[in-house]
């Protein structure tokens, strides 16, 4: 149903939109740890832009259950069959081929942000909102070999994705004392900056009419926030980073290496709880897999067996860099919460647009670890006025995160059929 | 003129029906609902929660609005009434959904309204590059290519990416598009992400302006042949070298359509080419060279043009992202000279700003092809005497390896008849006088002594584009202060003072009070309209003295504007966001052709040279849908449109030719922006077609619609595949309006070359349609011809974008008298393009918030 809108109430004056978690614990990593309660859960998202091949990767949808026939793209997670779940006939009810794609995380489309209380924030930044500044980064947007487009704050901002070598260094690399010095001049300076532009913002805003003055509150919140940010930035200057004992990795160029390092250092951030929400976009370069030609080619199959083949090949090996990342994080124990790195943390492989042609409609949504009860193959219905909007596992995963929300996006209740263990 | 004057008047209905319409539509739909919906959504039951015959019309209300949606989705869908039930016939449904489409769209319009006023407006990505360039005095060769994309690269291998261009908005997020306008006011977000980004692009920009205090040495360099010295091998250039050194000959045309020429026919310095002038600023470029034999007897082999002058080309590009490589995507054609070719030497001057990893090379424009032209070949025609066969594959290597040199030299010491052009020496003359820049001067001043007010006060005037009194600057005054009494230099402290200036949201934002625009108000929307950039030194100084109320001063300043070349910005962006062609290069089509040969740059520069000329010379906007005319170049001729009367780098007005004829539409730059690299699909053209030339959108789809899953193995075609759409009513209702505009560019591929067949079914293309009423369009020559019908529908849609793009806010109900007003002067008159852009700076709508 096309839900008209009216206009955008959500800016307020004064206030900050920002949860509340992160202006208490502005203290240092080390301190804080006592002051949140177990379990701590992380998140981490992995995608791709262009959907999946759907007869390869969904599971006939009448196999119901734990019993089903493991479909031939998703065949890497056999051995982790009883830690996910595969939900059919889940999406935001959205069309729009490729627009649909930063839409996964949020059911919300950047075209209707304002319309909505907390815009399209996608999940991973809801998580750094409320955990971030507790870990050197609040959140980790990462890439290989294409744009990571479904990490969205809640004013809308695309967060950028960074690539693997970089990744290594903001992760591990010590920066030597001169950049440390800088770096530190650097806030102190752009501090004094935003101090003596507020007090010009506020003069300015008392001789303009009302419309603009709403327009111009944006402004005033843009800075008061980035205050904040910068507070919260320097005590992480003088912390040490953490060792990751491996030498700087090459980014070769290829998805298949480049992205199960990746996966390792993905793995690396949550150990040294660098950081708790992660999401992770990887696409193809020409070459991989034996293959020639593009991404997006491919994925206008328009059923023809070259292309049709190839995209089950780089969906294949997406899955597989999934069930990777599960056996890094069953390996490793759980230094904050006990047991495995595996049982608390999320992840979610899923795309915002369902397959290359365009549609919208049954995204692919496969969920592993977290502490919820999986191993199923989860069926909803499939007919019009029925269907449940996949906003609701969206919001599942956040309450499990321990967020006390009822909504999040436009979703109408949390996923029935999926439980906490 | 009659059928004009009935449009219009048709315009001008629409127009009071509007204010009319209030209660009156339910009253048409009342029945049909009471008829087939009030049994289940009615007074007794309320199916789903939903209620009916208590519904109103104020569509300002939420759920009211949303409700009325829901009745025209599911008619739509021709799900309502349920299967069981009777059904309505279908010409009463058709109606009710065209009346309740018109009712939403105009409430979902006034939902966005504002009141008809242009809301506080913050400078765009691209406003805020050019304003830096202008504010602190930068002088960048990629002014005007918003399309130049800056990438992270490691160009040495040494595991260091830099960015591969001075764009201090690099990193800046995409601004908020409406409509395809990046620039409108009430939809531009401002974030604690994009302060930070502007402060860091302030930063950086303010760098780049400042210089060194010494002065670096600065020194003609003449380079005398031989100036390259290790060029290709094996290319006619190095052979004729090995037999007379004293000049740099050239032989061969610089590109190859189709093939990475990789340097050949390119003169210049190797340590130019490596780390370019080094400093940047003002050069005199002085070339010594002489042509000879433009008649020449080798025409069977060397197929030149024999009755042009050869043309000598100077161009410059970047070091770092290839030198004098084919295939930079930083190079420029600066000017041509043609020559003649009498063998004496003659000196060619040009005078042109380089930046400092940018050189200067030279080629020779209208040169012909050799690729695949040996020697030997020359030899074995017309010196004869000298030529020895080629060596079997089983001869020893160092006979077949020796062969092709051997023939070379024995061509070129037997003296080389073909056309080609001798370059004696090359010179790079700095013309820097002044030391520090002015971009220097103007923020630390002549000398250190130089108090600190007067240089943020002057700077502060610039940046916020107003008068500027002592007390509006103290804040920044005292910033500066305490930088220094933290240990700062003067410098680094002027830097922060600087800094917090540009982000401070007088500079950001552009303000405007309520009512008729100031002097200074109107500058700035006068300038950001033509350059996208800040008022120059003359408009501020009119608007001081008050001058920009006079129509005429205005008109005059538009004129200057217009010639100006900061006006390229508004050339280059009206068009992109207008047709939407900033889609351009979100989906490029797979293959080497459009990377390999920077298919995207050229589209651009196409549409950049006939949109230019159409401004230039005041062409009238029936250009737009059809001409006798085009820009091409030989590159765009050769791969796009299958000519080969064309030649030469640089875009020229040469007639059009069927089947791609002329005008901007069917343009390959708006074929590919309105494809996605792989298909066509005549909804989406069909789609722009509506809403951006003819100004009719259609109304969106009903939601659950599926996308097309297009077969390509099999046998249908995009028309088969469409047949639904004129089977059932509901679909048919709009896309008998959508669907033949698109049907009728099928023959333009995803690049917009020519096809009468598809790619992979090899079925022939049905471009034909038939419209509303019966009338039939056979091809795109119809269409044309039915969009030339329309012209003033289109010149009101333009000038609503013009003014859109120019005020930065959408145009409502109520400046549609307004805009009637300017398209029917603009008739009266019979006038062209540049006076609709007169009448648009004079228009209230222009001169008033």
């Amino acid at each position: 149903m096309h839900t008209p809108i009216p206009r955008r109430t959500f800016l307020r004056g004064a206030g900050v939109a920002i949860a509340l978690p992160i202006l208490d614990a502005m203290l240092p990593h080390g301190r804080a740890a006592t002051t949140t309660a177990l379990p701590i859960k992380r998140f981490v998202c992995l995608s791709n832009n262009y959907g999946v091949y759907q007869e390869a990767f969904f599971p006939r949808k009448d196999q119901v259950g734990t019993e089903y026939d493991m479909p031939e793209t998703l065949q890497p997670l056999e051995k982790h069959r009883k830690d996910f779940t595969i939900f059919s006939h889940l999406d935001h009810g959205n069309t729009g081929g490729h627009q649909g794609v930063p839409v996964l995380l949020s059911g919300v489309r950047p075209s209707h942000a304002a319309h909505f209380p907390e815009g399209n924030i996608s999940v991973d930044q809801k998580v750094a909102e409320f955990v971030g500044s507790k870990t050197r980064f609040p959140s980790l947007t990462l890439q290989v070999n294409d744009a990571n487009l479904i990490s969205f704050t809640r004013t809308g901002v695309q967060v950028p994705a960074i690539d693997l070598q970089r990744t290594f260094r903001v992760l591990f690399t010590e920066d030597d004392q001169a950049i440390k010095a800088t770096a530190a001049e650097k806030l102190k300076r752009h501090n004094s900056i935003l101090d003596v532009v507020l007090e010009e913002a506020k003069s300015v805003q008392n001789t303009l009419g009302r419309e603009d003055q709403q327009k111009f509150a944006e402004y005033l919140e843009a800075v008061r926030s980035l205050e904040q940010k910068i507070a919260q930035r320097k005590p992480w200057l003088d912390q040490p980073k953490p060792q990751p004992g491996m030498k700087e990795p090459p980014q070769t160029g290829k998805t298949v290496p480049d992205l199960a390092v990746m996966m390792e250092l993905i793995a690396l951030a949550i150990q040294t709880d660098s950081t708790r929400a992660v999401t992770v976009t990887s696409g193809f370069a020409n070459g991989d897999l034996g293959l020639s030609g593009g991404y997006h080619g491919f994925s206008h199959h328009g059923q023809r067996e070259k292309e049709v083949n190839a995209l089950k090949l780089i969906e294949r090996n997406q899955i597989a860099q999934t069930a990777h990342l599960i056996d890094l994080l069953k390996a490793q124990p759980d230094p904050l919460n006990g047991g495995t790195l595996f049982d608390h943390t999320a992840i979610l492989f899923g795309c915002g647009m369902a397959t290359g042609e365009h549609s919208t409609r049954n995204l692919p949504l496969v969920l592993a670890g977290g502490g919820f009860k999986l191993g199923e193959h989860q069926v909803y219905p499939e007919e019009n006025g029925q269907r449940v909007p996949a906003a609701n596992l969206l919001l599942s995963i956040l309450q499990n995160h321990g967020l006390e929300i009822d909504r999040f996006g436009t979703s109408t209740g949390t996923l029935t059929g999926l439980k906490w263990s | 003129m009659l059928r004009f004057a009935f449009v219009l008047a048709l315009i001008a209905n629409l127009t009071t029906s509007l204010v009319l319409a209030d209660e009156s539509w339910l009253e048409k739909v009342r029945p049909f609902l009471k008829q087939h919906c009030y049994e289940c959504h009615g007074a007794e039951k309320q199916k789903s929660e939903l209620r009916f015959d208590t519904l109103g019309t104020s569509l300002t209300q939420r759920e009211t609005l949303a409700t009325w949606q829901a009745i025209l989705d599911e008619l739509n869908l021709g799900s309502m009434p349920p299967e069981s039930q009777p059904q309505p016939k279908s010409e009463e449904i058709a109606a009710i959904v065209e009346t309740l489409s018109t009712e939403l769209r105009q409430a979902y319009a006034k939902l966005k309204s504002v009141a008809g006023k242009t809301v506080a407006r913050r400078l765009n990505r691209f406003e805020v590059r050019s304003t830096l360039r202008d504010l602190l005095y930068l002088e960048d060769h990629n002014d005007f290519r918003p399309d130049m994309v800056p990438k992270l690269e490691d160009r040495n291998g040494n595991g260091v990416a830099e960015w591969s261009s001075n764009d201090p908005t690099r990193e800046f997020p995409a601004d908020q598009l409406e409509e395809g306008f990046d620039n409108i006011g009430g939809k531009l977000v401002m974030s604690d992400f994009l302060l930070t980004q502007m402060i860091n692009a302030a930063e950086y920009s303010l760098k780049l302006a400042t210089y060194p205090q010494q002065k670096p040495k600065l020194e003609t360099r003449r380079f005398a042949a031989p100036i390259r010295k290790d060029g290709p091998g094996g290319s006619f250039e190095r052979w004729s070298q090995e037999v007379d050194s004293s000049f740099d000959g050239i032989y061969e045309r610089y590109r190859e359509p189709g093939a990475a020429a990789g340097g050949l026919g390119r003169v210049s310095s190797n340590e130019l080419a490596h780390a370019g002038v080094g400093v940047a600023g003002r050069y005199r470029i002085t070339i010594e060279a002489s042509a000879h034999n433009q008649q020449h007897p080798w025409g069977d082999l060397i197929k030149s043009r024999q009755e042009e002058p050869l043309l000598l080309g100077l161009h410059i590009s970047d070091a770092r992202t290839g030198g004098m490589n084919d295939g930079n995507p930083n190079e420029r054609l600066l000017t041509e000279w043609a020559m003649t070719a009498d063998g004496v030497e003659r000196t060619y001057t040009f005078e042109t700003w380089l930046g400092d990893t940018w050189l200067p090379w030279i080629g020779w424009e209208n040169a012909p092809y050799q690729r695949g032209l040996c020697p030997s070949q020359l030899v074995e025609k017309y010196v004869t005497e000298a030529f020895e066969p080629r060596p079997k594959n089983d001869a020893p290597q160092k006979e077949r390896e020796t062969y092709e040199p051997r023939m070379a030299r024995a061509l070129f010491e037997a003296g080389y008849k073909g056309p080609h052009v001798r370059i004696h020496s090359l010179t790079v003359e700095p013309l820097i006088q002044s030391w520090p820049p002015p971009s220097h001067v103007a923020l630390y001043g002549l000398s250190e002594k130089e108090p600190v007010e007067d240089l943020l006060l002057r700077f502060a005037f610039r940046a916020f584009r107003s008068p500027v009194k002592l007390d509006d600057i103290t804040r920044y005054v005292r910033l500066v202060d305490e930088e220094m009494k933290a240990g700062r230099s003067r410098a680094e402290a002027l830097r922060v003072g600087y800094t917090a200036i540009i982000a401070s949201p007088r500079f950001y934002y552009l303000q405007e009070r309520e009512g008729r625009l100031t002097n200074f108000e109107l500058a700035s929307r006068l300038s950001y309209f033509l350059w996208s950039s800040m008022p120059d030194e003359e408009l501020l100084a009119l608007a001081e003295a008050h001058k920009l109320n006079d129509p005429s001063v205005l008109r005059k300043q538009v004129n200057r504007m217009l010639d100006d070349p900061k006006s390229l910005a508004f050339i280059r962006r009206f068009p992109e966001r207008w047709l939407r062609l900033y889609k351009l290069g979100t989906m490029p089509p797979p293959g080497g052709f459009y990377h390999h040969r920077q298919m995207e740059t050229q589209m651009r520069l196409q549409v950049d040279a006939f949109f230019g000329d159409l401004v230039k010379s005041s062409g009238s906007v029936r250009n737009i849908i059809d001409s006798d005319y085009t820009f091409l170049n030989e590159r765009m001729a050769q791969w796009i449109y299958d000519r080969d009367d064309v030649w030469g780098d640089g875009y020229r007005k040469v007639p059009a030719k069927a089947p791609h004829g002329g005008g901007l539409l069917t343009m390959p730059a708006a074929m590919t922006a309105t494809a996605n690299g792989v298909d066509t699909s005549p909804v989406v053209r069909g789609v722009w077609v509506l809403e951006c030339v003819l100004g009719t959108p259609p109304s969106p789809p009903p939601p659950d619609v599926e996308p097309l899953s297009p077969d390509l193995r099999g046998a249908k075609t995009i028309r088969e595949q469409l047949e639904k759409h004129r089977k059932f009513e509901t679909c048919n209702a709009c896309h008998r309006k959508i669907d033949p505009m698109g049907f009728a560019m099928e023959n333009f591929d995803p690049v917009g070359k020519w096809r009468t067949v598809y790619d992979d079914s090899k079925q022939r293309i049905d471009p034909s349609s038939t419209l509303i009423g019966g009338r039939k369009l056979d091809d795109i020559t119809a269409l044309k011809g039915w969009l030339l019908e329309r012209e003033p529908m289109i010149t009101h849609n333009l000038t609503e974008k013009l003014l859109t793009y120019a005020t930065g806010r959408l145009m409502e109900p109520t400046d549609r008298s307004e805009v009637n007003r300017i398209v029917r002067q603009l008739h009266d008159q019979s006038s062209g393009f540049r006076d609709l852009i007169h009448l648009v700076v004079q228009s209230p709508l222009f001169l008033t918030k």
